[in-house]
């Protein structure tokens, strides 16, 4: 009896445990250092994201606001950058080389909000048409859209 | 006399609907869902949350992040920009799902008649200053 009660107390434990760490957040978001007027700028900056130097920029703007409808359009850039522009991809590998935990941002915002027919094409670009000095790049773009839940 | 009531807004994560009440009485319910990614800060806690703010974007459209309307934004401690909205209508996420079951990062999505409903709501001159939520496991 007293261990069936312990194993339904561990079973009870660690279930609640997994669920509540069910979700997990960008590293970088700051609830504390969001302030409306960042959020705000963030927001608006979204509507100017076009390259990749624009999304450096925010990055290192905004990365504390990267929640909720925000971190949604940052998504949805980084699957439009990584489809429509992929020549443009080399920018994003320099600014990767010099500023790891950019590539992380990007990385982390290929999720599963792009369709799949965007994962598909990221995947292929990064496997056939990956420029020369970015490979790295591609390999961790690619194992990102294979991690996609 | 007409008894007046204040505009509500509730989701129940439960029967993935958002209700609308309101000044008049009238009630008027929508699809909603609120399917965030597992790598996010994760869903609307159950409780109450205080109307924030509206954002928009010249891309808004049914197919868009955010729909035709815009996104609606609650004060969600800890959060940001936890908001109402569309979009998506006919585009799959990862997990091939579409409309108001596509995924979000956070965000309560419905349809544009749903965020049309609340824009209609929140500037007539008993509006929604909250949002319940409930069942949302």
């Amino acid at each position: 009896m007293r261990i069936l009660s312990a194993v339904t107390i561990f079973v009870f434990v660690f279930c609640g445990a997994a669920a509540a760490q069910e979700f997990r957040g960008p590293p970088w978001f700051s609830a504390a250092r969001c302030t409306r007027a960042i959020s705000d700028a963030a927001d608006r900056d979204l509507d100017r994201l076009q390259s990749w130097a624009a999304v450096y920029r925010t990055f290192r703007l905004y990365r504390q606001c990267d929640d909720g409808g925000t971190a949604e359009g940052y998504s949805d850039t980084v699957a439009i950058l990584l489809t429509e522009h992929w020549p443009d991809v080399t920018e994003l590998s320099n600014l990767s080389k010099s500023h790891p935990l950019f590539e992380r941002f990007v990385l982390w915002h290929v999720d599963g909000l792009m369709s799949p027919e965007q994962s598909q094409l990221i995947k292929e670009n990064a496997r056939n048409r990956c420029p020369a000095g970015a490979e790295r790049l591609c390999r961790h773009l690619e194992k990102a859209v294979e991690e996609i839940d | 006399m007409a008894v007046k009531y204040s505009e509500t807004l509730d989701y129940d994560g439960e029967t993935h609907q958002l209700t609308l009440t309101r000044g008049d009485g009238t009630v008027q319910s929508f699809p909603a869902a609120n399917n965030a990614q597992r790598r996010s800060g994760g869903r609307w806690p159950d409780g109450t949350y205080h109307y924030e703010r509206h954002t928009t974007h010249p891309d808004d459209a049914p197919d868009s992040g955010y729909g035709s309307h815009g996104n609606y934004i609650f004060t969600v401690p800890g959060r940001d920009k936890m908001g109402v909205h569309s979009g998506r209508a006919d585009r799959r996420d990862g997990a091939g799902r579409s409309g108001v079951n596509h995924a979000t990062l956070g965000c309560i999505r419905t349809t544009d008649e749903g965020t049309a409903a609340i824009r209609d709501a929140v500037t007539s001159g008993d509006p929604v200053t909250r949002i319940t939520v409930r069942n949302n496991r």
